[in-house]
């Protein structure tokens, strides 16, 4: 006879209980994720200012004329 | 590659924890509808072995939501730290769709959920029916928001971009909504969702038939899976055709990678069944190509051809140049924003502002790129062809398989000939990681073909990641791919387990069929 009290009950009580531990380890594991990688301390935070130096900015020094003429 | 290239590390957390999330999603959408459907039955027949396949299939279906809900949040995390560009600049369009989905159709769906599992002895027989289609149509509405954000980065429109803000902002929600390459994706997507619950049914019911355990009970899941998967296969084809003939009007560089058409060929294209691309040599070798077919399938005509790569690189690099005017324009309206000219120049060319920015995602100031930086920038838009070509015709040929092996199992089961084709019920067994990788692949097909883009003609997605080190998304991946593993062994012994424990076990009740039913009145009588 199993003696574990957890197993000897019923499936779906088993079933129940086993979902439970699991949503809880997943909250846990999000959870420490969350603040060890993802966290306020890690988020990026972008400004029109960021996006423009990013992705629209040309070399200043050069001069730059209008592509193709 | 650096290995500790922050864009391809990011991209790979990415793609890895999509496809992981979506182990569970298509499970979640075929069951929750086999599920209704099943409880239907009950509703009408009164037979209660019907209720206990409800309650049985549930019990799997109940492991499958635990498991995987709260493994997609982890795409949102990604997008505050490793996509911060890329949400701020589409973020205004792509938000929404997001947040309707978490406010609405997850809480729709979650709260249903916990109805289902408490509610069998708390609800009327109605009652109890009517949350179980809120289930299904609350997981599948959840698909569309998902699908609407999905297929607005594959086709954007209903949106323009505001230099003041320096962002894309939406001119129309109605187009983002009902955007066809979202609509024709969200419909091919749930129908590969029923395809996955399908052969799920049908996988397990066949292990059952095969030990000769729970056979009525099997015999009828297996009748279900079969006709509704029969139905959905069929769906996914039809639905994937449409799905098709947008990409040919709206990515074009995709399909032609897809096929691996590397130049233009008369119309109507032919099909390649097989072949090997070779992206060096630009050719596919051992190619067996059936005429006229894609020509067909693509472009619903026998007269109009698909452009090949070559052709496409070639229109890259004009939109390079045109985007570049944009660029140009753009520098000139931060200087003078009352620059009526440099106005009119950028409302001219700013539908190629992206192919402008293809250049300074290669680190080529726009302005000083020479002609030979064009045409390298050009050259990136194509994706990578062997990954497409092989993933679509994986993804074909599994869903032709589908489709034969269910109608196969609808005539046996309306037969009644279980017995006979016990090879095929071998068959069906073997078969159930099947569906998982096709819409696996179906998933790489749609996002591998997207690339360089992040945002399809929009944004390059080298311009979307932010600067972050390569190190810090590497440990956030070693930790993703630390807790996934451990959630998919999980996952695996606990469905493992119910599922040879069986419904009688599980429900803890003799299951009896309504045939078994009438035998024992008649003794008693």
């Amino acid at each position: 006879m199993d003696a574990n009290p957890a197993s000897a009950r019923r499936p779906e009580h088993r079933l129940r209980y086993e979902i439970a531990v699991v949503l809880l380890f997943k909250l846990a594991a999000i959870t420490l994720l969350w603040y060890l990688f993802f966290g306020p301390a890690h988020t990026v935070v972008v400004t029109p200012a960021k996006v423009d130096a990013r992705l629209f900015s040309s070399i200043p020094s050069q001069p730059a004329s209008r592509p193709g003429s | 590659m650096d290995s500790l290239d922050p864009v391809f590390l990011s991209r790979l957390q990415f793609g890895l924890t999509a496809l992981y999330h979506f182990l569970f999603v298509p499970l979640t959408l075929g069951l929750s509808f086999i599920l209704a459907i099943m409880e239907s039955v009950y509703v009408m027949t009164g037979r209660e072995i019907w209720r206990d396949m409800t309650r049985f299939w549930g019990k799997l279906f109940g492991i499958n939501f635990a498991m995987g809900v709260a493994t997609g949040i982890t795409m949102e995390f990604q997008f505050g730290t490793n996509w911060a560009y890329y949400s701020h600049y589409v973020g205004d369009i792509f938000g929404v769709p997001l947040a309707i989905e978490g406010l609405m159709a997850f809480f729709l769906e979650s709260t249903f959920v916990g109805l289902f599992f408490f509610g069998w002895n708390r609800l009327s027989r109605i009652q109890h029916l009517g949350v179980t289609w809120l289930v299904a149509l609350g997981s599948n509405l959840s698909a569309l928001w998902i699908l609407v954000a999905n297929g607005w980065m594959q086709n954007p429109v209903g949106a323009a971009f505001n230099y003041q803000t320096m962002r894309m902002e939406v001119t129309s929600m109605y187009d983002v909504i009902f955007n066809p390459v979202a609509q024709a994706k969200f419909v091919h997507t749930v129908s590969a969702g029923y395809v996955v619950g399908s052969v799920f049914v049908l996988a397990i019911s066949a292990y059952y038939l095969l030990q000769g355990r729970h056979v009525a009970f099997a015999k009828r899941s297996l009748a279900v899976a079969a006709s509704f998967g029969l139905a959905a296969s069929l769906s996914v084809v039809v639905l994937g055709d449409e799905s098709g003939y947008l990409t040919t009007q709206n990515q074009k560089m995709k399909l032609a990678a897809i096929e691996a058409e590397w130049q233009t060929v008369p119309a109507p294209a032919s099909f390649t069944v097989f072949g090997i691309p070779d992206s060096a040599a630009k050719e596919t070798h051992y190619a067996l190509r059936v005429p006229g077919v894609l020509g067909l399938i693509a472009t619903r005509s026998l007269d109009t051809s698909i452009p090949g790569i070559d052709d496409l690189v070639k229109q890259s690099n004009g939109r390079i140049r045109e985007g570049r005017l944009a660029y140009y324009a753009l520098q000139e309206l931060k200087a003078n924003p009352g620059d009526a000219a440099a106005k009119a120049v950028f409302e001219a060319h700013k539908d190629d502002l992206g192919y402008g920015l293809l250049l300074k995602s290669t680190g080529v100031d726009p302005l000083r790129a020479t002609d030979a930086d064009i045409s390298a920038a050009a050259e990136r838009t194509v994706p990578r062809v062997a990954t497409l070509f092989w993933s679509f015709r994986v993804m074909v040929g599994l869903g032709l398989l589908f489709i034969c092996m269910f109608a196969f199992a609808f005539w046996m089961s309306a037969t009644q000939r279980f017995e006979r084709y016990r090879w095929f019920l071998r068959l069906c067994f073997y078969a159930l990681p099947l569906p998982w990788i096709s819409t696996e692949l179906g998933w790489i097909v749609a996002e591998t073909g997207r690339q360089p883009w992040v945002i399809e003609g929009v944004l390059p997605t080298a311009l979307g990641v932010s600067s972050v080190s390569g190190a810090q998304v590497l440990g956030s991946l070693l930790g993703f791919a630390l807790f996934y593993s451990t959630l998919a062994v999980v996952d695996v012994f606990l469905m493992r387990r119910y599922i040879r424990l069986g419904p009688e076990e599980v429900l803890a009740k003799k299951i009896v069929s309504p045939e078994e039913r009438r035998a024992l009145r008649a003794q008693g009588a």
